[in-house]
């Protein structure tokens, strides 16, 4: 039997564990330094630039010029480094904080989309990844161009995913947009040029490889940067330091300033309903109107699990997220690779909630009283940063309930301020969005670049240019070059929110990729006419709805939420696909020969032994 | 490749358990999403039930469920002969 030896770097815990302590190293250092008032000025930005210099270090430390490392990372990723590049790339910065915008806003309503999250990486790791492990494949147009053994079915597979991908990339470049002048008091301008040139730095070394080792380390950042102040700020209130679990005894008393001496949370303003939630994908300021729990909600049991599904399909179909798979060294890694993604997934929803909560408990407790004449000093801090704003409505002279008015961005910025930590902890939350922010956008510009130099170039097919040799490496990398400039250009005119663009990217891989991939893997009479009909209706109907809703902002159709739409879309897409395969002719032998193989575990990676097939032989000597 | 008579029920098999997997996962998040709420009036460790059930105890339950699936997947590959060769 085919057998291949791929050893993973015994090293690499080391590296990484390194890593984490020059990083920690690092926090203590500052706070240090803090107390001794030595480096006041230089705080706020000292942990981002620190983590931007040691992911760039990485990059250029891990070069390669070698084809597999350069686009898949030499498949010797180890499932846990893995899961940390899947929970970074799952989450993102615009993601991480508009999902905590939208728990501190609406409660357990919006768990439907965390529970999205969690989804999404289990429908990838029970439904998709160990198939496209198997498959081999760099990018996932030449999965469905080895699946359904044409070139014309990949080129509409790549011409499919450049929507989404664009609008992922965006997404984080319009929050980096936001938060860079936040943190650095630069322009929005200056701050996407720093970005572009980071993203250079990070790609252009090693491809996939320099990236995902870049990307271990930024994950790594915001780990930290999520765990670090929650606990600290949960000794502060609970005493006890683990916020995921303490956070509950806290939800009560938010309900008790509700109905007791408190101010009436939503006593003058009208509570957000499911036609109104989609307010919170603009940067605009809103009053908290819905309670954590109880009360009058703003979604329903039915709109909650319509979110999760919507959420979680479009997830599942994240290429950037989806490849990761490839870089396992085996089907059983990469299967490993999305538990891992679940579980650190999986700490960041039970640690957004208490994010929520905490901010909610400082600031609406009425023993806090906010006298106008002698406002905290963190209050003006967030109203210079645009996050919080605060009226005396009623003129008693203090500040209370719906006279505070949010930005959705709002949860991780605001809580080391609002519990009056110190400067390294506000940069250290600053650090985290920033790393979660840059990791995501390379993560999608390195798919997108693959998908124009790899899949949308008419030249040669993807396996014919790496047999002959032709020089991929240095196209990929004008690729990188071009795409990163086209995306930061594009970046200065985008007018959207991140969170709107991210989710958005969303429901167009919901609508337009999930059902094909599914279909393609499990649907046993799937042929290329199944795949046209799967993804024609998918895709223009995600389109349509995003072009009807303004990516989500207005978030009516005909009567119907967006989400609600979208399930329709993908209900459709599914049967259009279903009808389509068994419409057109019996898929052949061959075609069959290619699903049972990429659903057997065992063997070569049917994109390896394609290659290695179609590579010229060497004469094998003789008289 | 494996030969067609050991392949389907090695797939029969791995259909079945992804689909259980997967149902008792959605399953438990759907009826977390929407009866959650019913849950909220009891008290266990501080937490509202129906937000501690939900919001914690369906997060680990997905969390162990996945990594069981890795172990148990592999458990059927080795079986059916459909196991890697690394």
């Amino acid at each position: 039997m085919y057998t291949r030896q791929r050893s993973v770097n015994p090293l690499l815990g080391v590296y990484y564990g390194i890593f984490t302590a020059v990083f920690i190293g690092l926090i203590v250092f500052l706070l240090i330094l803090e107390h001794m008032s030595v480096i006041d000025e230089y705080i706020l930005y000292s942990l981002s630039g620190a983590a931007f210099f040691l992911s760039v270090v990485i990059s250029l430390a891990t070069m390669t010029n070698n084809s597999e490392d350069f686009y898949v990372s030499g498949r010797r990723v180890p499932s846990g480094l893995n899961g940390l590049v899947l929970f970074v790339l799952t989450l993102g910065g615009a993601g991480l904080s508009g999902f905590t915008g939208v728990i501190f806003f609406l409660g357990m309503d919006g768990y439907g989309l965390l529970f999205g999250l969690i989804g999404g990486l289990l429908i990838a790791g029970f439904f998709l990844a160990s198939f496209i492990r198997k498959a081999g494949v760099y990018t996932l147009p030449s999965f469905f161009e080895i699946r359904f053994r044409s070139r014309v079915v990949g080129f509409l597979a790549a011409l499919a995913l450049l929507a989404p991908v664009v609008l992922f990339a965006l997404a984080e470049l319009s929050f980096l947009k936001f938060l860079g002048p936040l943190v650095f008091g630069i322009s929005s301008e200056f701050t996407l040029l720093i970005i572009l040139v980071l993203a250079l730095f990070i790609l252009l070394p090693g491809g996939v490889r320099s990236m995902g080792w870049a990307q271990c380390a930024l994950a790594i950042v915001v780990l930290l940067g999520l765990i670090v102040p929650l606990i600290i700020v949960s000794l502060k209130l609970t005493n006890l330091p683990l916020a995921q679990m303490t956070y509950g005894s806290l939800i009560d008393e938010i309900a008790s300033f509700q109905t007791g001496g408190g101010e009436r949370l939503s006593s003058n303003v009208e509570p957000l309903q499911i036609t109104k939630w989609a307010a919170l994908l603009n940067n605009e300021f809103h009053a908290l109107t819905v309670t954590f729990i109880g009360g009058e909600r703003a979604l329903s049991g039915l709109d909650k699990f319509i979110m999760m599904a919507v959420i979680a399909f479009g997830i599942a179909a994240m290429p950037s997220l989806l490849l990761r798979s490839s870089m396992g060294v085996t089907v059983f890694e990469a299967r490993k690779s999305f538990a891992w993604g679940v579980a650190l997934v999986g700490l960041a929803v039970l640690s957004i909630p208490a994010y929520a909560i905490f901010l909610q408990y400082m600031i609406f407790n009425p023993d806090a009283k906010f006298l106008v004449s002698e406002l905290p000093e963190w209050l003006r801090q967030l109203g210079a940063f645009g996050l919080l704003s605060a009226r005396d409505v009623n003129g008693d002279g203090q500040l209370s309930g719906t006279e505070f008015s949010f930005a959705r961005d709002v949860g991780i910025l605001a809580l080391p301020y609002v519990a009056s930590l110190n400067g390294t902890m506000q940069s250290l939350g600053f650090a985290t969005l920033m790393a979660a922010a840059l990791a995501s956008f390379v993560g999608r510009l390195m798919t997108l670049s693959k998908l124009l130099s790899r899949d949308l170039h008419f030249q040669k097919s993807e396996m014919e240019a790496d047999v002959i040799g032709l020089n991929n490496l240095l196209w990929s990398r004008l690729m990188i070059v071009l795409v990163t400039i086209g995306l930061i250009s594009g970046a200065l005119y985008v007018e959207h929110s991140g969170f709107s663009l991210f989710l958005s990217g969303l429901v167009l891989c919901a609508c337009g990729v999930f059902p094909v991939l599914i279909l393609s893997i499990w649907l046993n009479r799937m042929s290329k006419m199944g795949f046209v009909f799967a993804l024609v209706p998918g895709l223009a109907g995600a389109c349509a709805l995003l072009a009807i809703t303004n990516f989500g902002l207005n978030n009516q159709v005909l009567g119907f939420g967006l989400f609600e739409v979208a399930l329709l879309v993908i209900i459709l897409s599914f049967i259009s696909g279903i009808i389509g395969s068994f419409m057109g002719p019996k898929p052949n032998g061959a075609d069959l020969e290619v699903l049972l193989d990429i659903r057997t575990p065992g063997g070569e990676a049917l994109y390896e032994r394609l290659l290695r097939l179609a590579m010229p032989r060497r004469p094998t000597g003789g008289v | 490749m494996m030969e067609n008579e050991r392949f389907w029920p090695y797939w029969a098999a791995t259909k079945r358990l992804v689909v259980v997997l997967a149902l008792i996962c959605f399953g438990g998040i759907t009826l977390g999403l929407i009866f959650s709420h019913l849950l909220d009036e009891f008290r266990l460790f501080g937490f509202p039930l129906g937000v501690l059930l939900t919001g914690q105890f369906l997060v680990l339950l997905c969390i162990g469920i996945v990594f069981w699936f890795t172990g148990f997947q592999d458990h059927i590959d080795t079986h059916y002969g459909a196991d890697e060769d690394l």
